[in-house]
């Protein structure tokens, strides 16, 4: 075993690092930024790896500790949950860096946008190491404030008006998760994730004030995880660039919440807690509505930012419905869930962005023969969306199927019935528009904002197939020992104490 | 080295009076002497423990006594600190003050006197333990305050400084009056002495009612907070930050003096539980103000008296019913408060006094685009929201997880929404000032170059504020050993 706690410590810094230099240097500094930016990202990519083969080949630990109060530490650890979301931040923000550079060529304000971006991240990366539900707190905290400039970038008032809406949606979850946060402390002492006992040990005296902290925790988590009806947030944040939806949808906010409510169930509360106070039915319910009610809403949104949005809301509520489906396999596809949506809704964004910035598309029904025009986009959007769908052999399938397994484990079909209705809806809300795009002919010649090499630039273009093919390999290779699945499935074990 | 705390700036006025152009740097030497014996006194304070200037030699007379404990220390070193970023700042504020050369150098001749009165003033409250010296030193403190604001030279200003004068002017007697029961009563002036020789009696109960009269009103705590936000937002830029952000806390401070070390038996808890109604019923109106203020200093003025309601909340967590393991919790989260707050708001303040400098105006209407234009500024007030909403990471954070921890464990569950709904309607106001500075689609007015001194000093403020919120450890020691003793010793062995 080796132990050592500067690992963790520097994959916070590097972009805490990037993004405080980045507000230093000069708005024309166009270059060194770039540099700064991708050199930051780079460096974070290779400790998550080095990291990544110590946990999961060598059995390192690696911890970083600071007392804060007498009380209560600050902790940075590194487990098995922990790295399946350190892993997809460290390598979308990579890829999402790239494109945002792409994008943003030529726009305003490009500096402060690549601060906030990288504290953004850095806040993401922090979420994924928190080692205790105080630290949590505080990176999560610390995301909302820095993802604010970024929602409101463009600073029009349609954007302040969504920043407005996001502030009120999450600094009030914030204060409820602050609520729940001390009160745990007050009940149950300090305790890392991880060490579950703590609140067993005061669930019986206490049992009331046990259930109504796991609701409270449950619901103001679910602001950025986006469950109905504290999701709307979510559809009116749009108005944000395109790299800033992709991050925000894959890897930061919704995420956040949804990892948040992962630690909850699973290190603060504990599975045989949670279990025995049979808290997890009624979450159930509240994640299969929400699954429900985002994709019957995505069915009816013409702009395809909207339906992606309204689409992110249903899918992260599949990491929340297994989560609360008891039972390792239903773990297994709720953290494996965790990655695969990343993965697609991020190409999904990466493209909607491609169409919005090249040709100007911002609506499903005008994309009548774009993939004429754009086929490589439009080819990467087609892999995201049948894995949204879950056709074999892509990174959807590999959670659905994992869901249902667990559903039909743990004694709940129902779960498999929601899967369905809710995999019909994916169909029909993606489909339409793969086929609009492919099969209908253009209506009129698309117009040209960007004149590349490629259909658009290859800043846009790389990442996109990038993402899509990770999103397809996942599924393919999930048998893989470098699979997110054998990662979840590990982490599964860990959770049940399966040896 | 106590003794020349209180004697430093009184003596600098000396060289002031004597030599008018050198005025500003020997203020801004008085200032930088002034944080050394700060430190100088927070230091052993911090190491041993309490620290007395006994009564000895030729003050012995006058009974008057200097101590620096963990609480004198705290709020001196506060002063210290901010005082040392203001008077840098108001040095570069009152140079490149524009137009009327002649007057302005008048304006800032005068600012650093009172200044300097300011300055000894508070270090005197904070370390007398005379009931006498307390009550000079606040009346001190008052009229260096209304010279301040009235400094601002508008009719508005004059008029705000004339509110301010005549709203103190009960309090002063109320308390003097209350001072001079109890000297009646005991033949003793000293707060400790006294403390221990308190009995409840009507009598005493109705001196103890004076004079928290008398400090509740100069603290301008709900519902005698009307003369603030004039007089605040009215006074000149770095005098406005030091009032705002310190001199508000010093009556404040005489009033945890006397509720903890003078009258722990008078205090009653539903004494508490009232006063933490009226800090509550502070909070949402202070906000409230805050959030229909149409000027950025009137904004930052209201929410000054909505935080000054946090720390009210003190009193009924520090005499709730139950038992004492939470007290040290709410003490030392209700210093962190006033600590946090001096800074944050005096950054705050400062950075309005930047934008009325660099576009003329501080109407939040204006502030278009501030974002990309004063970004250090910009930072510097985003930075004071945090620790003023109590986000994470800064000393507002914990400030609240210390209070709130203090209510969860007392069961005072009912103080819940005050603090966490006074943080949502904190976020409001101050979201509602940030995004005007991100706002692109207004007019731009033109703008002013801003001395970088100006927005670093600023910059600075809101960072300790952030900073004490990460490095706790030493605050802590100088907090907590009163909060066991002092504070609540005695107190719940009535209990």
């Amino acid at each position: 075993m080796s132990d050592s706690g500067l690992l963790p410590v520097l994959v916070v810094a590097s972009s805490l690092a990037a993004g405080v230099v980045i507000f230093l240097l000069k708005e024309e500094q166009q270059r060194l930024r770039t540099v700064l930016n991708l050199a930051a990202a780079t460096v974070k990519l290779a400790l998550v790896g080095v990291m990544f083969y110590g946990a999961v080949f060598r059995g390192f630990t690696y911890e970083a500790r600071y007392q804060m109060l007498r009380d209560f530490d600050f902790v940075l650890r590194v487990d098995l949950m922990s790295l399946l979301f350190l892993t997809l931040s460290s390598v979308l923000w990579f890829l999402t860096t790239i494109y945002a550079i792409g994008y943003l060529k030529g726009s305003a304000n490009r500096k402060r946008f690549f601060g906030f971006f990288s504290l953004c991240v850095t806040a993401s990366v922090g979420i994924a190491l928190a080692g205790n539900l105080i630290t949590f707190f505080i990176f999560y905290e610390f995301l909302t404030l820095v993802t604010y400039p970024l929602v409101v970038h463009r600073g029009t008032k349609a954007a302040l008006e969504a920043g407005r809406t996001y502030l009120l949606y999450t600094l009030t979850g914030g204060m409820a998760l602050f609520a729940g946060v001390v009160w745990v402390h007050v009940l149950a002492g300090p305790f890392d994730f991880g060490v579950t006992g703590a609140m067993e040990a005061v669930a019986v005296e206490h049992g009331v004030q046990v259930t109504v902290l796991f609701f409270l925790l449950i619901l103001a988590l679910g602001v950025k995880a986006a469950l109905v009806p504290l999701h709307g947030w979510l559809p009116v944040a749009m108005v944000a660039p395109a790299p800033v939806s992709a991050l925000l949808h894959a890897v930061a906010v919704v995420k956040a919440g949804a990892f948040g409510i992962l630690r909850v169930v699973y290190d603060v509360f504990g599975v045989g807690l949670s279990a025995a106070m049979e808290l997890l039915q009624p979450m159930a319910v509240l994640a299969a509505v929400t699954i429900l009610y985002g994709s019957m809403r995505a069915l009816g949104q013409d702009d395809l930012k909207r339906r992606l949005a309204y689409s992110t809301v249903s899918q992260v509520s599949y990491i929340v419905l297994g989560a609360m489906i008891l039972g390792p396999v239903a773990t297994i596809g709720s953290l494996v869930h965790l990655v695969h949506q990343g993965l697609m809704k991020i190409t999904l964004f990466f493209c909607a962005g491609n169409l919005a910035e090249t040709v100007g598309l911002h609506k499903v029904s005008d994309m009548a023969g774009v993939g004429r025009r754009m086929p490589w986009t439009m080819a990467a959007f087609t892999v995201a969306a049948l894995g949204m769908i879950g056709v074999p052999p892509t990174a959807g399938f590999v959670s659905k199927w994992y869901l249902g397994l667990g559903g039909l484990e743990a004694g709940q079909p129902w779960v498999v019935a929601v899967l369905l209705v809710s995999t019909l809806f994916n169909a029909a809300y993606f489909l339409p528009v793969i086929y609009i795009a492919w099969f209908r002919k253009p209506e009129r010649e698309f117009e040209t904002h960007r004149v590349a090499r490629f259909e658009t630039s290859w800043t846009l273009l790389g990442p996109t197939l990038v993402t899509a093919g990770l999103a397809l390999g996942v599924g393919l290779f999930a048998n893989s020992i470098f699979s997110p699945l054998e990662l979840a499935r590990a982490s599964a074990e860990q959770v049940y104490s399966i040896p | 080295m106590i003794l020349w705390l209180v004697l430093l700036p009184f003596l600098a006025l000396i060289p002031c009076r004597l030599m008018p152009r050198w005025r500003e740097p020997v203020a801004l030497g008085a200032t930088a002497v002034n944080l050394v014996l700060a430190l100088g006194v927070g230091v052993p304070v911090m190491r041993d423990g309490e620290r007395l200037w006994g009564a000895t030699g030729w003050l012995a007379w006058a009974d008057v006594g200097l101590v620096a404990d963990g609480l004198s220390t705290i709020l001196l070193l506060t002063t210290a600190v901010t005082a040392m970023a203001v008077t840098i700042y108001a040095a570069y504020y009152f140079r490149v003050q524009p137009g009327r050369e002649a007057s302005s150098a008048r304006v800032a001749g005068r600012f650093w006197l009172l200044w300097l009165v300011l300055l000894g003033g508070l270090n005197g409250l904070f370390l007398s333990t005379n009931l006498v010296a307390l009550f000079l030193f606040l009346e001190l403190i008052g009229g260096a305050a209304v010279g301040m604001v009235a400094l601002g030279g508008s009719q508005m200003a004059l008029a705000a400084s004339m509110r301010y004068y005549f709203a103190r002017l009960p309090g002063s007697l109320a308390f003097l009056f209350g001072v001079a029961l109890l000297y009646g009563i005991y033949g003793s002036l000293d707060l400790r002495a006294l403390g221990g020789l308190l009995e409840p009696s009507p009598l005493v109960a109705v001196a103890a009612a004076l004079m928290v009269f008398g400090v509740v009103v100069k603290a301008s705590l709900f519902p005698f907070h009307f003369w603030l936000p004039p007089a605040h937002s009215g006074a000149v830029g770095p005098a406005g930050a030091m009032l705002s952000g310190v001199v508000v806390k010093g009556p404040f401070y005489v009033f945890l003096r006397l509720w903890f070390d003078l009258f722990p038996d008078v205090a009653t808890p539903t004494a508490a539980q009232c006063l933490g109604a009226l800090g509550a019923i502070g909070i949402v109106w202070g906000a409230a103000q805050a959030l229909r203020s149409e000027q950025l200093k009137l904004v930052i003025a209201y929410s000054t008296v909505s935080q000054m309601g946090f720390l009210v909340l003190l009193f009924p967590l520090l005499t709730g019913p139950i038992g004492t393991a939470w007290a040290s919790a709410a003490w030392t989260g209700g210093l962190y408060q006033v600590m946090s707050h001096a800074m944050a708001k005096a950054s705050l303040l400062m950075a309005a006094g930047i934008v009325l400098y660099a576009i003329g105006s501080d109407k939040l209407s204006d502030m278009d685009g501030m974002a990309r234009r004063l970004p250090v500024t910009t930072l510097a007030m985003a930075l004071s929201c945090v620790t003023l909403i109590g986000l994470p990471p800064s000393g507002g954070f914990i400030a609240k997880w210390l209070l709130l921890t203090a209510t969860i464990e007392s069961g005072q569950w009912w103080w819940i929404p005050p603090l966490l709904g006074g943080g949502l309607l904190t976020a409001a106001y101050a979201f509602r000032l940030l995004s005007y500075a991100f706002r692109t689609e207004g007019r731009v007015p033109p703008m002013r170059p801003v001395p970088l001194g100006m927005e670093m000093m600023t910059l600075s403020l809101a960072l300790v504020a952030i900073l004490i919120g990460l490095r706790v450890q030493e605050p802590m020691r100088l907090i907590e050993p009163i909060a066991e003793p002092a504070g609540m010793g005695e107190e719940v062995g009535h209990e």
